[in-house]
């Protein structure tokens, strides 16, 4: 039932609580606080919910426009259910290799910071610049 | 605002007028163009700079007006269905209900006429390639392509077969790459988002202005 869903979360959140809740994840939401990763973004978790929505993320409070790729690798797997582990449990067990980045890389379409190509070959064609033959 | 702008707003105003004078000849605007663009120096800046820091009062307000532009934009991408293959099963499930694409706007439409967005899902044959190109060209603008799965991103399993175009980007302008064979719901998903950003980056009466 969704407006018994709704009321009793409703309820349990304080009301700036609500308004923030219903102005970035546009449905009531209250749980457990798992944990806060490196940008701020906060995990929770409610058993209780509906399968593949028990477990979501409050984007950071400074972020206007959140995109899922904020959400570093170790969270990631864990708001998939892929692993019951949060990064916090696993701080110890985790190898850190060096090809591993120290903090998670957004996708940075549409920005500076966007991948372009490059070739790191010499041309193989050469390209001429044509000129107008006097007559 | 600063000087600048109320004089920039000025010489629109004068150009529109001498333009109305001149109607009909290309050249006459276009010669207003380029002693337009000697006189005042134009720093050359990309769309995010365009939009957080608008330098006169006119690109003020045509960044607002593009924003709420944008903004109805995003909230209603219809997008027509081409399912090719067996990405268009996982397109189904974008919008059923676990992924539900309803509630950020997105219904699909059978006709290209009523739809924005058209989501090339599978592979694209050369039989086909015809009727995509006439289905995107049916498509009122501003219209855009997200490209499903690698056989429409660049053939993919079927990039050496006689039969099928190697990317639906061969035959249609495509603005975003959904990558995976085939991308699960989610991945679509969020192609969707990302193609929501870009159509945020609009900007279409700012670039109109700048134009002229």
């Amino acid at each position: 039932m969704s407006l018994i869903r709704y009321i009793k979360f409703l309820s349990k959140n304080s009301p700036m609580e609500n308004l923030r809740i219903i102005h970035r994840l546009d449905d009531a939401k209250w749980g457990k606080f798992v944990g806060k990763d490196e940008i701020g973004n906060k995990y929770y978790e409610n058993p209780e919910e509906r399968y593949v929505r028990y477990r979501w993320y409050m984007p950071a409070f400074g972020v206007l426009k959140a995109d899922s790729s904020q959400v570093p690798p170790g969270w990631s797997q864990w708001l998939h259910s892929v692993s019951d582990d949060t990064p916090e449990t696993m701080k110890n067990t985790t190898p850190h290799y060096v090809w591993m980045p120290e903090t998670n890389v957004p996708n940075l379409t549409g920005t500076k910071g966007a991948f372009k190509t490059y070739s790191t070959r010499k041309p193989v064609v050469s390209s001429w610049s044509p000129a107008v033959a006097s007559r | 605002m600063n000087s600048f702008g109320l004089s920039s707003m000025r010489l629109l105003r004068r150009e529109i007028a001498f333009g109305n004078a001149l109607k009909g000849t290309q050249v006459g605007m276009r010669g207003l163009a380029r002693s337009f663009a000697s006189k005042h120096e134009v720093e050359v800046r990309t769309n995010d700079q365009l939009v957080s820091q608008p330098n006169n009062l006119a690109e003020y307000a045509f960044t607002s007006i593009d924003r709420i532009y944008n903004y109805i934009f995003t909230s209603s991408t219809w997008p027509v269905t081409f399912g090719l293959a067996c990405c268009a099963i996982e397109m189904m499930h974008m919008a059923a209900a676990r992924y539900d694409q309803d509630r950020v706007g997105i219904v699909f439409r059978a006709s290209p006429r009523q739809s924005d967005v058209m989501i090339v899902a599978g592979t694209l044959t050369n039989k086909m390639a015809p009727g995509l190109r006439r289905v995107y060209d049916q498509t009122p603008e501003p219209r855009w392509v997200i490209s499903m799965g690698s056989c429409a991103n660049g053939g993919g399993y079927y990039h050496y077969s006689y039969s099928v175009v190697r990317g639906c980007d061969r035959v249609v302008p495509v603005d975003v790459y959904v990558p995976g064979c085939p991308p699960t719901a989610e991945a679509l998903f969020y192609g969707i988002l990302q193609l929501q950003r870009k159509i945020h980056r609009n900007r279409v009466t700012t670039m109109w202005y700048r134009k002229y």
